[in-house]
Order: C-alpha cells, then sequence, then structure tokens
C-alpha cells in the first residue's frame, strides 16, 4: 500500500531544499522511494495489523511520580467523614509503612459535563474535557517503588530491561511517518524514575527504543550538520553517494549494506523533519493560548503538547509526554500534598485540556489515543501531617479518543479509595486494550527471546471491552 | 546415543511426553566420537575440521565458495580476533610473505596479542550482562566491578583454561590453589565471582524476601545460560515445561547460592601503613571530585541563565581561580605515593542451608525442603554431605566437569558464533528443546572433545578455527547456493557481517590515529549527552570527555541508565539481561551519528590534521590510497580516487587540513568501515 505521506514530504523537503543535505539526496531519493513502497505495508517487525485497526496513535501523558486518584478523579465523602480516624481495614506495606489516620482531600470536587464527571477543584481546564474521557477507577498492579512501577507502567513487567509499550507498538506496525523516529519521548527536565530504560527496546532491536526530544533547542543529538559551509556539505554528500554505489556493488548488494546506505537518505530526511516539526511559527494565536503558550507556568508542559499532536499529526506511531520539572517533588507528594499537587496541576492542566481539544477539533482524536496517568496513585492514610503514600492496589487513570467510550466511569475503589473492589483493571488488561485498538492482538504480539515468546502482556492481560465504542 | 540419533528421535516429538518424562534431548547425550566423515574434495579440506563442513555441504550437492583475496582475509581476522584492522605496514608485510605458513604466523600473533583479550572479553561481558551500575532511580555506581573486565581480559589473554574459568566463576573465593595476578595479586581467583551480581536491584524494596529470591533467581539464571546453554531459571514456579528441570533441582541450587554473599575483598595484602596510605589518597581523590563538581556547577549556573547551553562543562571554561586550586590539588596527590589496595566485589559463604521449594515462585507459598544438588539430567554423582559447607566449589565441579556434556558444547558454540558470525546452534544461551538444533552436531561434538583434550585451551581452538578452510572462504556464495540454502546454515561461504559497536569506535580512533592502547584500571567515565534526561538533574553523571582519552571501548563504563550515545546508536546490548547474539540493525539514527556526531568530526579534524602535516610532499592520491588503507585496508579505485581527490585543493595548510578532514570524514563513512568481509 502507498504511504499517502509521501508526497507531502516531498513537497516539505523540496521547501528546505537549499538548508540541508536533503536536496542534494533527492534524486537518489526519489528513485529509490519507488522500491520501498513497494515493499511497504508492513511494520519492521515484518508484521501487519492482525485486526482492522480503530487508532493509529498513541499519546502517553506521564504522570512521574504518581498523582493522587483521591484529588484528582475518584471522589471519596468518607474521607472527609472519617478525616483524622484509623482506617477500618488491614493495609499492606506501603514503602514508608505510614500510620493508618485517615487523611481527606484537601480539594473541592464538582461534577461536569453532561456525564457528570467527578474532578476536582485543581483541573478547572480537564474539567471541561470531561465527557471526552473515560476514566478508569480500578487500575491496579502491586508494584509500590517508583522505578519498578514506572517499568511496569510502561513495559508490563517490574524489572528493568523489557520493551516499552511504544517500543511493542513500532515493532509490530511501524510508523506512518518517515521522516521521524516511530517512538518519540517529550521530555521537559525530569525523566521517569526508572530513566532511560523506560523507553528502551529491551531484547527488540535498538531502532524501537523511544527518541528523546529534550526542551533544549537541538532536542536531539546529531541532527544538525556540523560542516560550516553549504558549499562543502553539499560537495561531500555528492561525493559520499559516489562512494556508496560502489559499496552497494561490493558487498553483491548484501541486505544490510543496502540498507545502510538507503537509511543515509533516512537520515537526510530527518534532518530536515525536525526542523519542520520544531518550527511552530504556523500555529495560530488561538491554538497556542489553548495549549497555554501564552502562560509562563503552563508554556513548558503546553509547548510539549503541541509538539505531540504535531508528531501525530505525522504519523508519528507513540509519543509519550513526561511531566514537567516543578521546584519541589513531581506527583510525589509524602507530604505538603495540597501544595505540591495544585502546582503540578497547574502546570499541566491547560497543555492537557487544550491537546484533546486540538486534537478533537482537528479531527484526530478518533485516531489518537490519549493517556493520563501515573504509575500509581496514593493511600488514603496520611503519611505525617499532610501527605500520602504510594498506592498500586487501586487508582486511576484516563484514556481519551481513538475508539474508547467517551464520557464514562470504569470500575470502582472502596470507600476510602484504597483498593480497586468492581471492574478491575490490571495494567496488562489497559496494555492488551490499547494493542487491541491498534489492530493489535497482545497474546499474538511476540518476539522471542532467551528460550521463550515475550508479550507486553506477559502471560495476562484482557482486552476491556466495555470501555470501547 | 549418537546426537544424530536424538535428533531424529526429537524431530518426532515435538513436546514433553504427557506423563512428565523427557524424550532424551540431543544436548544431554554424551560427546559423540566420530571419525572425519568422508569428502570428494580432499584437497579443499586443510583441517580435519573442514571435513566435517564439507561432508555437509556435499551432502545437499553445495561447494565452498571461493577463498577470500589476502588482503580479505587479513582484515577479517584482524578484526575477528583483536577488534581492531591491520596497519597499511602490517598488510604489506603479510601480502609480501610468500611462504605457506604466513597467515599461522598472523593467527599466532593476533592470538598472542593483549588486544585479543579485549576483543573477546567484551563478548562474554555481553552473556554476563557486565554493568557497572546499579539502574533504577540514581544508578548508583558499583565500585571495582571493572575488575572483573580486567579479570576477563588477562584470563584470555593468558588462555586460562576454561574449566578453571568456571570454577573460579562459580567458587573463586573457595579455591584452595591460588592463581596470582599479573598485576602482583597473590590470587585473582575471587574476581570471578563478581559476576554473581551484576543484575539489577530494586530500591527500597518493600518485600525483602521476594528481592532476595530475585537475586538468587538472577544467579541461577546466568549460571545456566552462561555455562549450560540452559534456561534453568524457567524451573522458579514449575517443572520446566520442555527440559528436564525439574522444580526440585532449581531449589537444589538455590540452597546452594543461598549461602552466598557478596563482599568488598583486598585482592593484596594491606598492612598498616598502606592502609594509611591509601585513605589519604582517597580523601585526595574525593576532594579533587567536589573540588571539579562545583567548578563545573558554578560554570553551569551562570550560563543556564542566559543561554540554552549543554550541561557539560569542561575544565578549560572552568573559573581561574578553580582552576589553580584544582591543579593544586592534583600536584599534592601526585606526590603520595599511588593507593595500593585493590579491591574487588567477590563472593563470601555463610553458613550452608538447604531451602524450600516455593509453590508457584512464591515464597509465602513453601514447599518440601529439598537437598542442595545439581541438575539431575546431568550431574552424575550423589550431592555429598555439605553440612555447613555451601556447596558452591562442588557446584562449580560439576558444572566444571568434563563428563557433563552441556558445557564443553557451550563454549565452542560461542567460539563458533563469533568467528562466523552464528553458532552451531543458533541459540547459544538455549540448547534446551525450545533452542535451535546444532547444523553440524558431529563437529560441534569433535571440537568439544578437542578443547577438552587440549586441557580446555580456547586459543588451541581459535587457532584451529582460524586456519580452517572454511574460515577463509569469500563473502560470494556460488550461483545456486543460495537457493538450496538462502540462511547459509551449512556455511557455504562467509557471510558479510556489521562490527560491534566496540569495533567500530575503535577503528575510528585508529585510523584517526587517537587510540590509546593503555589497560586495565577503573573504567572511563561515558560521555554525556547534553540531551541526557533524567529524574533528576542531579542523577546525571559527569560527562567523561567526547573521545572517551582514546582508549578502546571495552574500557568505558558500563551504566544501565547512561549509555555511551555513539555505542548504544550501533546495538551495545542492555545489560538488564543475558545477550548471547546481538541484535543488528542499521538505520537512520547511525548514519545521522557518522554524519553529524561530535565525535566523528573530532577524530576526522585530527586524522585530516595529521595527514596535512605528515603528507605535505606526498601526491594526493597516493595519500588518499593510504588513508583508505588505515581505515579499510585496501587502496582507492579509480572511481573512489577521483572523487576523493575532487575534495581536496585547498590552497593554504589550514585549507588542507580541513580538505583531508573532510576526506577522512567520508571514509568513516563508507559501509566497508563497518561491514567486513
Amino acid at each position: 500500500m502507498p504511504d499517502p505521506s509521501t508526497p507531502i514530504t516531498r513537497r516539505r523537503l523540496l521547501g528546505h531544499a537549499t538548508e540541508s543535505f536533503a536536496s542534494l539526496a533527492l534524486a537518489a531519493l526519489l528513485a529509490r522511494e519507488a522500491r520501498a513502497e513497494a515493499a511497504a505495508g508492513r511494520g519492521p517487525g515484518g508484521l501487519r495489523p492482525h485486526h482492522a485497526p480503530r487508532a493509529k496513535s498513541v499519546i502517553c501523558l506521564y504522570m512521574e511520580g504518581g498523582p493522587s486518584q483521591l484529588d484528582t478523579f475518584d471522589h471519596k465523602p468518607r474521607l472527609a467523614q472519617d478525616h483524622g480516624k484509623p482506617i477500618p481495614f488491614r493495609t499492606p506495606n506501603t514503602v514508608f509503612n505510614i500510620g493508618r489516620k485517615i487523611l481527606r482531600s484537601p480539594f473541592e470536587f464538582r461534577r461536569h459535563g453532561e456525564s457528570g464527571g467527578w474532578v476536582s477543584e485543581i483541573f478547572p481546564h480537564v474539567a471541561r474535557c470531561v465527557d471526552k474521557l473515560t476514566v478508569l477507577h480500578g487500575l491496579h498492579h502491586g508494584v509500590s517503588n517508583h522505578s519498578s512501577a514506572c517499568y511496569m507502567t510502561h513495559t508490563g513487567h517490574a524489572m528493568v530491561g523489557k520493551p516499552s509499550m511504544g517500543s511493542w507498538l513500532t515493532y509490530g506496525l511501524g510508523s506512518e511517518c518517515r521522516d521521524l523516529p516511530g517512538f518519540v519521548v517529550l521530555d521537559c527536565g525530569q525523566g521517569p524514575s526508572g530513566g532511560p530504560p523506560t523507553w528502551g527496546s529491551g531484547f527488540l532491536p535498538v531502532a524501537y527504543q523511544g527518541t528523546i526530544f529534550t526542551s533544549r533547542k537541538e532536542p536531539l543529538d546529531y541532527i544538525r550538520p556540523l560542516e560550516t559551509s553549504a558549499r562543502i556539505r553539499a560537495r561531500k554528500i555528492a561525493t559520499l553517494q559516489e562512494l556508496q554505489n560502489d559499496s552497494i556493488d561490493r558487498f553483491e548488494a548484501h541486505r544490510l549494506v543496502t540498507a545502510q546506505v538507503e537509511s543515509y537518505e533516512h537520515a537526510f530526511r530527518m534532518q530536515s523533519a525536525v526542523p519542520d516539526l520544531l518550527d511552530i511559527s504556523g500555529e495560530t494565536a488561538a491554538t497556542r493560548r489553548l495549549y497555554g503558550l501564552d502562560d509562563a507556568g503552563s508554556e513548558l508542559f503546553g509547548s510539549r503538547c503541541l509538539l505531540a499532536r504535531r508528531l501525530v499529526e505525522r504519523g508519528v506511531r507513540f509519543v509519550e509526554v513526561l511531566s514537567p520539572k516543578v521546584k519541589a517533588d513531581r506527583w510525589d507528594q509524602h507530604s505538603n500534598l495540597e501544595e505540591g499537587h495544585r502546582r503540578n496541576a497547574a502546570l499541566t492542566d491547560r497543555g492537557v485540556a487544550g491537546l484533546i481539544t486540538d486534537l478533537d477539533a482537528r479531527g484526530l482524536l478518533d485516531e489518537t489515543i490519549v493517556l493520563w496517568g501515573g504509575e500509581f496513585g496514593r493511600t488514603p492514610n496520611a503519611q505525617g501531617k499532610n501527605g500520602r503514600d504510594h498506592n498500586p492496589y487501586g487508582y486511576t487513570v484516563w484514556v481519551a479518543g481513538g475508539g474508547f467510550r467517551p464520557g464514562i466511569r470504569h470500575g470502582k475503589t472502596d470507600d476510602f479509595g484504597y483498593f480497586a473492589v468492581d471492574d478491575k483493571v490490571h495494567l496488562h488488561d489497559l496494555h492488551a486494550t490499547i494493542l487491541h485498538q491498534l489492530g493489535l492482538d497482545h497474546t499474538r504480539l511476540t518476539y522471542r527471546f532467551s528460550g521463550r515468546d515475550f508479550r507486553l502482556t506477559d502471560v495476562h492481560g484482557e482486552v476491556i471491552r466495555p470501555i470501547l465504542l | 546415543m549418537p546426537a544424530l540419533i536424538a535428533i531424529a528421535l526429537l524431530l518426532g516429538s515435538p513436546g514433553p511426553t504427557g506423563n512428565g518424562s523427557f524424550p532424551e534431548h540431543w544436548a544431554f547425550g554424551e560427546l559423540a566420537r566420530g571419525a572425519a566423515p568422508r569428502v570428494d574434495a580432499e584437497s579443499w579440506a586443510a583441517t580435519v575440521l573442514d571435513r566435517f563442513v564439507l561432508a555437509r555441504l556435499e551432502e545437499k550437492r553445495l561447494r565452498p565458495a571461493a577463498a577470500a583475496d589476502r588482503r580479505t582475509l587479513l582484515r577479517r581476522a584482524y578484526l575477528d580476533v583483536t577488534g581492531l584492522p591491520p596497519r597499511p605496514d602490517e598488510i604489506n608485510a603479510f601480502l609480501a610473505d610468500d611462504s605457506p605458513d604466513a597467515l599461522d604466523k598472523v593467527v599466532d600473533r593476533l592470538l598472542a596479542s593483549p588486544r585479543h583479550g579485549e576483543r573477546w572479553a567484551r563478548h562474554w561481558l555481553d552473556v554476563v550482562r557486565y554493568a557497572e551500575t546499579a539502574g533504577h532511580v540514581t544508578d548508583r555506581e558499583r565500585p571495582n566491578t571493572w575488575r572483573y573486565r580486567d579479570y576477563v581480559i588477562d584470563a584470555l589473554n593468558g588462555d586460562l583454561p576454561y574449566d578453571r574459568f568456571i570454577v573460579e566463576h562459580v567458587a573463586g573465593d573457595l579455591l584452595e590453589k591460588p592463581r596470582p595476578g599479573p598485576r602482583g595479586e597473590p590470587d585473582v581467583s575471587p574476581v570471578a565471582t563478581g559476576f554473581l551480581w551484576f543484575h539489577e536491584m530494586h530500591f527500597r524494596p518493600v518485600d525483602p524476601i521476594a528481592q532476595r529470591a530475585d537475586q538468587v533467581d538472577a544467579q541461577i539464571d546466568i549460571i545456566g545460560k552462561a555455562f549450560l546453554g540452559l534456561t534453568t531459571a524457567c524451573a522458579r514456579c514449575h517443572d520446566h515445561k520442555f527440559d528436564p528441570i525439574p522444580q526440585r533441582d532449581y531449589y537444589a541450587i538455590a540452597g546452594i547460592l543461598h549461602s552466598a554473599r557478596r563482599v568488598h575483598t583486598p585482592l593484596n595484602a594491606q598492612t598498616e601503613a598502606t592502609a594509611k596510605r591509601d585513605d589519604a589518597v582517597e580523601q585526595r581523590r574525593a576532594r579533587i571530585r567536589e573540588a571539579v563538581a562545583a567548578a563545573a556547577r558554578k560554570v553551569r549556573d551562570r550560563r543556564s541563565k542566559k543561554t540554552d547551553e549543554p550541561l557539560i562543562v569542561d575544565e578549560d571554561s572552568f573559573d581561574v581561580g578553580d582552576r589553580a586550586s584544582l591543579a593544586r590539588l592534583r600536584a599534592e596527590l601526585a606526590r603520595l605515593a599511588p593507593a595500593t589496595t585493590m579491591w574487588a566485589p567477590t563472593a563470601t559463604s555463610t553458613a550452608g542451608h538447604d531451602v524450600r521449594i516455593q509453590i508457584g515462585g512464591d515464597h509465602r507459598r513453601p514447599g518440601d525442603v529439598v537437598p542442595r544438588g545439581f541438575l539431575s539430567a546431568v550431574g552424575r554423582r550423589e550431592p555429598p554431605a555439605l553440612g555447613e559447607r555451601s556447596g558452591r566449589r562442588w557446584l562449580a565441579e560439576q558444572i566444571a566437569d568434563a563428563r557433563n556434556p552441556l558445557t564443553a558444547r557451550v563454549v565452542v558454540n560461542r567460539l563458533w558464533q563469533h568467528h562466523f558470525g552464528a553458532g552451531i546452534v543458533r541459540s547459544p544461551n538455549n540448547f534446551g528443546r525450545l533452542g535451535e538444533r546444532p547444523t553440524h552436531p558431529l563437529l560441534l561434538d569433535h571440537l568439544a572433545h578437542d578443547l577438552i583434550e587440549s586441557g580446555w585451551s580456547l586459543k588451541t581452538l581459535h587457532r584451529k578455527i582460524l586456519l580452517s578452510s572454511t574460515y577463509r572462504m569469500g563473502g560470494s556464495p556460488l550461483p545456486g547456493s543460495l537457493r538450496i540454502d538462502p540462511q547459509n546454515r551449512l556455511l557455504h561461504h562467509m557471510p558479510p557481517r556489521r562490527l560491534e559497536a566496540e569495533a567500530i569506535r575503535d577503528s575510528i580512533l585508529a585510523a584517526a590515529g587517537s587510540l590509546d592502547l593503555r589497560m586495565d584500571g577503573g573504567s572511563l567515565a561515558p560521555y554525556i549527552s547534553p540531551n541526557a534526561s533524567s529524574n533528576k538533574p542531579s542523577n546525571i553523571p559527569e560527562s567523561g570527555p567526547l573521545d572517551g582519552d582514546g582508549r578502546r571501548s571495552v574500557y568505558l563504563k558500563v551504566r544501565r541508565n547512561f549509555a555511551t550515545p555513539f555505542l548504544a546508536t550501533f546495538d551495545l546490548p542492555d545489560p538488564s539481561s543475558s545477550v548471547p547474539v546481538r541484535t543488528v540493525t542499521v538505520g537512520p539514527a547511525q548514519s545521522l551519528a557518522m554524519l553529524n556526531s561530535p565525535f566523528v568530526h573530532e577524530q576526522a579534524r585530527r586524522w585530516g590534521k595529521a595527514i596535512a602535516d605528515t603528507r605535505r610532499d606526498a601526491g594526493p592520491e597516493s595519500v588518499i590510497d593510504e588513508m583508505l588503507e588505515t581505515a579499510i585496508g585496501r587502496h582507492a579505485t579509480e572511481r573512489e580516487r577521483r572523487a576523493l581527490v575532487g575534495l581536496l585543493g585547498g590552497e593554504s595548510e589550514a585549507t588542507t587540513a580541513q580538505s583531508y578532514a573532510d576526506v577522512a570524514h567520508l571514509i568513516f563513512n563508507m559501509s566497508e568501515l563497518i561491514f567486513l568481509r
């Protein structure tokens, strides 16, 4: 199947003709592209979708540290009633083995939209999108440490070294964008606790690992040519192409060598695609406002969200946006819950809401899954005076778009919001459901390593049918 | 049972039988001892090994490819054995040597070169998932882990018998006979046991008992895969589903390992005087580290207000005052005698005890106590009464026992794999039923016997392989061969392969004349990209120099969270699991690294300048030939020469250096720099 984005790509390339290597490689590129297109239609892992996909891309808004379900979306009036009393059931060990006293939420909750979903006061903008959200209250996985839970959330295993969800998806489906990496991570100066292995490809080839774009002016390595003169650069490229023709002959068109030579053309395309991606001068003032770029507090995360839209617009398969760096500790409020959560929410609220609104307005929300959540939630009992410890037994994430049923809540925690009790959703189930929406059967997306077939969902996972359209 | 018959049996029975018994699988059968097979093309088969390969080819009416030309062969042998390309003088000496044993001489020299251990140690480090940090949030350092890296390099260079190598890995702290090291260590055997702790560690475990069980599991897993080619750890929760490894065997081994603890051990004797001196040295070092960090912080704080500059600050940009005080501290350090204690993480044992089966691998569901022991399908002796002893020494001997058919097969296969790009068994860590079957079972057993009879000398085996006709084949299959055997499983030609990340980086350094061949010592901090990401900036380590001081890649520190970016681009494996076969990718990230990485540009600049300085009077054609020969082992074709000469033509010295740098940069981007024929 020919790639529909190709003609646009060529025009973009021509637009950058004066600035990059690309124009010089163009002739060769156009000739070879015909061949590449004939071979297209498969993911680089050699797979095809197992069934008709409902969504094309995923944007994961990863809230590092563990936002509290009890102070955002899972409204529990019992906490206010029983504030200060001991929690009336056995609780598991936590990281800091905290006391039993119940802590009420410092925030007001209100119902919003036609669906009447509860949202706390710290998310006034997201609250307006609540009719588009599928809120899952019954998440659980039981892994209490940040880094292990971070790996669990991303790779389906609580240990380091397994492929991230974005790696699995690009391995299985490839990317519809040939000029940019298929799996992009947008960093705001604070990586996740699992470090770079969080978006590692594990045992899958390194080509499927996430590529970090930092918020620096030059957001990734090796994109900018270092030659000082465009004329010299042009001569070097022309010469390189001559040398490469000889190489292909010398290796008798060996598969890997041919692929290597062709990867230079891909590289030239990336060199012009990245500046084009980052150049938001074409975005209207209204769009910038929508993402909160007019406000110093929300600008950093908002600009990442805007970039996420620009990436999925270009066909990038998986985008992860990391939550921004703030003064204190990310969403990890072991103390000063009120202050910390307020600040984290303020930094992200407009960007998140802007992204959903904008994707929807552009007709992209249907084919894009937006996933919001952290590695776990927090305990209803207090840590110290005014904090909460980690809780991986019952917490909330939400999904929007991509064929998920909007405006519903699924699953329930107990009256205190500690344990998931009804319609529990394990992370494996959520992973299975996301793969399902992208056309992949999680039991068949496998990779043979170390004597067995590995999956994102290990040996678990069930697609959560009731939350799908 | 001869391996071939075992395979024939297997073909008819795809899974374990219902009653829990296993039909005998080839890998558990005794080593076959067969005569070298008869072949038609006698004259091609220079060695016994070749007859085994040729016989399989002839069965399928295949013929071996024509031999590689001498330049190709020399470059192949150099990169294969030492990981570095031959220098032009070495090429010319070989081409000029028309004695019949010209190649023998080269092979002997390469195997005797210290570069050999540096190259092949890295293959082994992949298997044992070598890393020098603990990963997770802080990626904390594990000090002195590099002693293990040096241990492996020394062991390979000294041709340490492989059975001793195994025993030292599992029980090097428990041996009576010490093995002195090359740096004056009275006994280096215990250093090998450090490998038992290369697995990841959790931060603040909520369930310490489960964490301990995970550690032991990681040890069982790596011992099984590395030495026996078995996925033993699959039997943690239930009997192994495909191989004859009952859950009892797993907990029998777990009992042995449960009493092993990790300690820091001084490898040499420490007197009161040396201890005091070492303390003083360490204190000075710490002060220097702090001073560097503080000075860098100062610069960084100032800069970050104005620009978007990278986090890395080199010492040239420190304040004058800071530079002076640093120099003072370093001079003080230099005046002190060097630290003399050589610390290494090693194993030690507490009182041995048997452990219970954990039903479903869950320590909260204890089952029967299992006496300590080894794999029942492999071990031949009853475990002795161990009492308070851990049994680790006994376990080590079981693994290294020549009567254990897996051990020799597994290591022979690893050597074969790296010489030919694929093993005789293409799943080197899994000789079990889910693994691949050997393409040349009789050859595998023949070489295994040879290895044991040579006193487990790996160098003898290397030599045999390197001097075979099979190894000398060229890269072009004869017409029709690929139709009959498209995957080249029977070896009808020598397939081209992409070099490993380390060989690529080392080749660039060698060509540019930047290579520093100093061996051993603490690892070099890897270069950290300004785009490195972390949970918080303080978790990002100080960057090492861009060029790693020109040291070979094996000496760069392996950080779990901050792999050296250039190496990672070329498929450096993630040290979280044992990687017996690296994945090979080609892609735009690699091309971009070669085109735009400051490291590659810097090396091209150095090389260009050296050429401009020293070869000013030579004609451009001959200089280009020389440069190509240095990097890829051959002269330029007419077309290449024309194309590259076209880049020259500067008039001043500076422009000449720059044009030669451009030529160097393009040579680094040629396919032959990273592909071996």
